[in-house]
């Protein structure tokens, strides 16, 4: 026999052969039932109707099944294995001298059943058939058994087609015609579980189909351009107008002691200070708002010397606030997946998020699942507007506004008017007027009114909003800064229930396309099949093909 | 001239590569019409009632033995239903087609029907590592 190069795919019983040298006839089919765990180390050599040996080498960590061809003592082959699960356990290499194995890949391991275990090989070889073969015995039965503790199902890693044997396949010089010498086709290049935990489905893409990103459409199939854009969306910097900077407006950043100080300028009615108002005007005229801001503001170096109009204010400086717009960043989160599938995302899990002074809000699961959520608040501390930003992965995704501003009455009229927005919000339609000044900067901060919803709460709120302490204008933001002052997500997971070996039974729902189902094993329901090249009846056919859609066991 | 293996099949139904323990051949000849997909054959030679499987080479198909044999005079009648899983399964796995479930070659992401939940939902919080800090009085006044 001359130089020659053979492809086949077979399994082998190894526990039922009955000696160390079998014979294979090419494309049969031979079932295992690999048993045991102990490391036992040997290797078996089979002889098939061509210079092919079967090597198992079972040793420690490296347990390894494949085939050998020896051309004058050199082999030149490669061999494959691929275990029950549909994981590849791979082994081949580029070895000198039989029975030595040079490299190993293992992808997933010989994953779960101990018995009737399915192998597959494929094996090739080039050269004539050797001479002198000399087979080393080898011990025991060769074993195979789950290092890794996986679950079933969870064997991970693929095999790059060019580490296949049937890439070898290729190099067939003479192919032998024979039955059950056709090369086989890489399984379908579905990686069951990636190492990273994703689960990815390799599509072939093939021409004219108009779901595939670069298939030919027709008329009326569509137009799609399968481009997905993916422009950065950054968030805005801060605003660098704004009124003040003292020329309209000035804004400062006052201690409490400096607004009691202020205070006690502004009702201190001794002569000298009624005849400076008779001057210049009353000072009150001159402050357009008081506040609290959640936020440290930008403030100047130095305390600057405070005046209302013209007239200074003896002995008070604050610090003067140089930047009308200022930024709070709350960090970032990664809210990752727990199932890390279908169940992670809508309708199954919901993501809250809660934005102090905004209130809740919905993130959609899909946008913000395994990636930063970095949160930040503009504010302006003019009007207490504040809008958060969201940005996940790195583009801004969502913003939300509110109000963190609470606004302090400074006089009868404002606290009025204020009272009287806060009784017509609660539905009483009444007016409430304030009929005197209030001591009005004492311990605002630290005491603003609770209100207690409810009709029958009229006369007690009415009695509470007659407060010697200046309650917030804005009830948002008064709400606001007595609430939780850290953003927080609350996320809403299902419960899966899952048997135990659901998969086994009824497997998980994939959808790709199997080129053929020779390395297929499990469960297994197809959707669509033609079945062709049997010769089986019409009646066989049709019953084939509804047990394939059912679901049969490979 | 006819020759059955008997089996005793230990495999699932619908699995396409079975596991068989063979029991024995017989062989003989068919005397009627043979239905290939639910042959009843009468046939004479060793017994044993762990039978329940069989392969006719004439028709190179395996089958399920669908009625009790029930061996009388030294003649066993076996009814049986052709197994196409078996017969056609090296073909079978030749074929290429779309797989909508399957044990090891899933995808979680993909909307499993077969998948229950609990209506108990699981929550979570995650808090943002910083928030607002800071009370700051902000007075406002007309700049002269």
């Amino acid at each position: 026999m001359g130089n020659y190069v053979k492809c086949a795919w077979a399994n082998f019983d190894l526990e039922t052969l009955p000696t160390n040298e079998y014979v294979i006839e090419h494309g049969t089919m031979i079932y295992t039932g690999i048993g045991g765990s102990s490391a036992n180390y040997g290797e078996h050599y089979l002889l098939a109707d061509a210079p092919v040996k079967l090597v198992w080498n079972v040793h420690g960590a490296n347990k390894s099944l494949y085939c050998i061809s020896e051309n004058d003592g050199v082999t030149i082959y490669h061999a494959c294995i691929q275990n029950n699960n549909a994981s590849r356990a791979e082994v081949y290499g580029t070895t000198s001298g039989k029975g030595t194995t040079v490299q190993e890949w293992f992808y997933g391991g010989l994953d779960g059943y101990y018995s009737n275990v399915t192998y597959k090989f494929s094996w090739y070889h080039t050269g004539s058939y050797p001479n002198g073969w000399t087979d080393i015995e080898g011990t025991g039965i060769p074993s195979f058994y789950r290092e890794d503790g996986r679950a079933h199902g969870q064997a991970e890693g693929y095999c790059d087609d060019d580490d296949w044997t049937w890439a070898a396949c290729n190099y067939v010089e003479e192919p032998d015609p024979g039955p059950g010498t056709d090369p086989v086709e890489p399984e379908p290049t579905t990686d069951p579980v990636s190492p990273s935990g994703t689960i990815v489905v390799r599509v072939t893409a093939s021409a004219g189909n108009p779901y595939e990103p670069g298939g030919e459409s027709g008329i009326g199939q569509g137009n799609g351009t399968f481009a997905n854009p993916d422009d950065e969306i950054d968030g805005p910097s801060l605003p660098q107008i704004g009124i003040a900077d003292g020329t309209l407006i000035a804004m400062f950043n006052p201690t409490q002691s400096e607004l009691n100080e202020l205070g006690d300028y502004l009702f201190d009615d001794s002569i000298w200070t009624q005849a400076m108002r008779q001057l210049y005007g009353q000072p009150m005229d001159y402050i357009l708002s008081l506040g609290i801001v959640p936020v440290h503001p930008q403030i100047t170096s130095n305390k600057v010397e405070f005046s209302l109009g013209p007239a200074p204010v003896a002995n008070l400086s604050m610090w003067q606030i140089t930047r009308q717009y200022d930024e709070v960043d709350c960090g970032e989160i990664t809210i990752p997946e727990y199932w890390g599938g279908f169940l992670d995302y809508e309708p199954y899990t919901s993501i809250q998020i809660y934005l102090p002074y905004i209130g809740y809000r919905e993130l959609n699961p899909s946008e913000c699942l395994n990636k930063p959520i970095h949160v930040y608040y503009h504010i302006d501390l003019f009007t207490g507007s504040c809008i958060a930003f969201i940005e996940v992965g790195g583009n801004i995704l969502y913003q939300f506004e509110g109000n963190c501003l609470v606004q302090l009455p400074i006089t009868s009229v404002q606290h009025a008017q204020m009272m009287s927005g806060i009784i017509s919000a609660l539905g009483f339609g009444a007016t409430l007027v304030a009929t005197k000044g209030l001591g009005m900067f004492g311990g605002m901060a630290g005491d603003f009114m609770t209100w207690g919803a409810g009709a029958s709460a009229i006369s007690s709120v009415a009695n509470a909003a007659k407060p010697s302490v200046m309650h917030g204008g804005n009830t948002s933001a008064s709400y606001g800064i007595m609430g939780i002052q850290t953003p927080y997500c609350i996320i809403r997971r299902p419960r899966q229930a899952i048997a135990t070996d659901q998969n086994a039974y009824s497997g998980f729902a994939s959808w790709y396309h199997a080129s053929d189902f020779m390395f297929t094993t499990g469960f297994t329901k197809v959707a669509e099949i033609h079945l062709d090249g049997l010769a089986a009846t019409d009646w066989e056919i049709q019953e084939i093909e509804r047990l394939l859609k059912n679901g049969v066991i490979f | 001239m006819a020759t059955v293996k008997l089996y005793r099949n230990d495999s699932e139904r619908i699995r396409v590569s079975k596991r068989l323990t063979e029991l024995g051949t017989i062989t003989g000849t068919f005397r009627n019409a043979v239905d290939v997909i639910h042959p009843v054959i009468a046939v004479q030679g060793p017994f044993t009632n762990q039978c329940n499987y069989f392969y006719v080479e004439e028709f190179g198909r395996y089958y399920f033995v669908t009625a009790p044999i029930l061996p009388r005079n030294g003649i066993i009648e076996l009814h049986g239903e052709v197994d196409v899983l078996q017969s056609w399964g090296p073909g079978i796995r030749r074929n290429s087609g779309i797989v909508e479930r399957q044990t090891t070659g899933y995808n979680l992401y993909l909307p499993d029907a077969l998948i229950h939940t609990y209506q108990n939902d699981m929550v979570g919080t995650m808090r943002f590592p910083y928030g607002f800090a800071s009370k700051q009085y902000v007075l406002t006044v007309v700049a002269v």
